[in-house]
């Protein structure tokens, strides 16, 4: 019989058993929180690393999960803080701004980049990384795993109508920078 | 609202094959092991914590013994210092007063009146006397 996976079944695990309520979080979670640390960090084993470390981090603070948000928005704001935290510690130790896809694949040792986008997707995701940081996650939020804007409040601990003007900000940037060339 | 721009939705990203169908596993592995690694680092820093005030006082212990010694054996050496300077003034002394005694002996006058009654006396004295006279053997038959 296959467990209910629903937060709630899973925030009710929680109290009787955390392990298996763990799993259940990872098992559910994962990979969607994969792709949005994917498109912040952009190379793979990058990625792999800071899901590692958020889930490490949920771990330590399932306890504490005080249930003010959902279960999904405390899982990406983790996810969140951890990539942004793993660039800044990358772009520190090589001393190359990581708001490039080239400079990001030249700091990257491994010679696959897995990354297979032709030039329209190189150029929208040059776009999107040189948008500034919070532009930047508001715009894969909306855009590629299209939360709601009081999910992404939670996530990101700012109102619904800075985001909002944020959004709209982000796609301006992007659209001028497209049709530069 | 999205870009004016339509750009297919398309993911240009990819992923090892069979990456997600480990990936649970993987993570649960991570999480698992890294609780092992602060636990094993809890408990050193507690056998550490309790043990640190022992190591302080043997160390601060090991140190004022260390400086005494050192501070007794460097009066030793400067007693031995002070008992070479004193045989090296007794030696001194010593040479001081043989050189004086040679310089005395080297430096007697034998007058005539020493030198005849050098020759007045037994053959033995007067070879002695010769000896001392410095005279040649010839000389004496020249006489």
């Amino acid at each position: 019989m296959k467990a209910d996976t629903s937060e709630e079944s899973i925030l009710a695990m929680l109290q009787t058993d955390s392990d298996k309520a763990f799993r259940l979080i990872v098992e559910k979670y994962a990979s969607k929180l994969y792709w949005h640390i994917r498109r912040l960090v952009i190379i793979h084993d990058d990625a792999d690393d800071v899901l590692q470390n958020t889930f490490i981090s949920v771990w330590k603070n399932l306890s504490q999960f005080r249930k003010d948000s959902s279960l999904y928005t405390w899982l990406y704001s983790i996810a969140t803080n951890e990539a942004l935290s793993h660039i800044k510690k990358k772009e520190k130790r090589t001393g190359l701004p990581l708001d490039d896809l080239e400079n990001i694949f030249d700091s990257s040792p491994e010679s696959d980049t897995w990354f297979d986008g032709d030039e329209a997707m190189r150029k929208l995701q040059n776009a999107v990384m040189k948008l500034p940081e919070k532009q930047k996650i508001v715009f894969n939020l909306k855009y590629f795993d299209d939360i709601s804007y009081e999910e992404m409040s939670k996530i990101t601990g700012t109102s619904v109508g800075a985001l909002k003007a944020s959004y709209h900000h982000a796609v301006k940037k992007i659209e001028i920078f497209l049709l530069r060339d | 609202m999205k870009p004016k721009i339509e750009i297919e939705h398309k993911n240009p990203f990819r992923v090892p094959d069979n990456y997600f169908e480990t990936l649970s596993e993987r993570i649960i592995c991570t999480v698992h092991n890294s609780e092992k690694v602060s636990t094993t680092d809890t408990v050193k820093k507690t056998k550490f914590s309790r043990l640190r005030p022992y190591i302080t006082m043997a160390a601060i212990l090991s140190g004022f013994a260390i400086i005494t010694l050192s501070i007794i054996k460097l009066n030793s050496k400067h007693d031995d210092l002070f008992l070479t300077a004193e045989n090296a003034t007794g030696i001194m002394n010593d040479i001081i007063n043989e050189e004086i005694d040679v310089y005395l002996i080297e430096s007697e006058i034998i007058t005539p009146a020493d030198n005849q009654s050098a020759y007045s006396g037994e053959e033995s004295e007067i070879n002695d006397n010769i000896i001392l006279e410095n005279i040649e053997e010839t000389d004496i038959y020249n006489l």
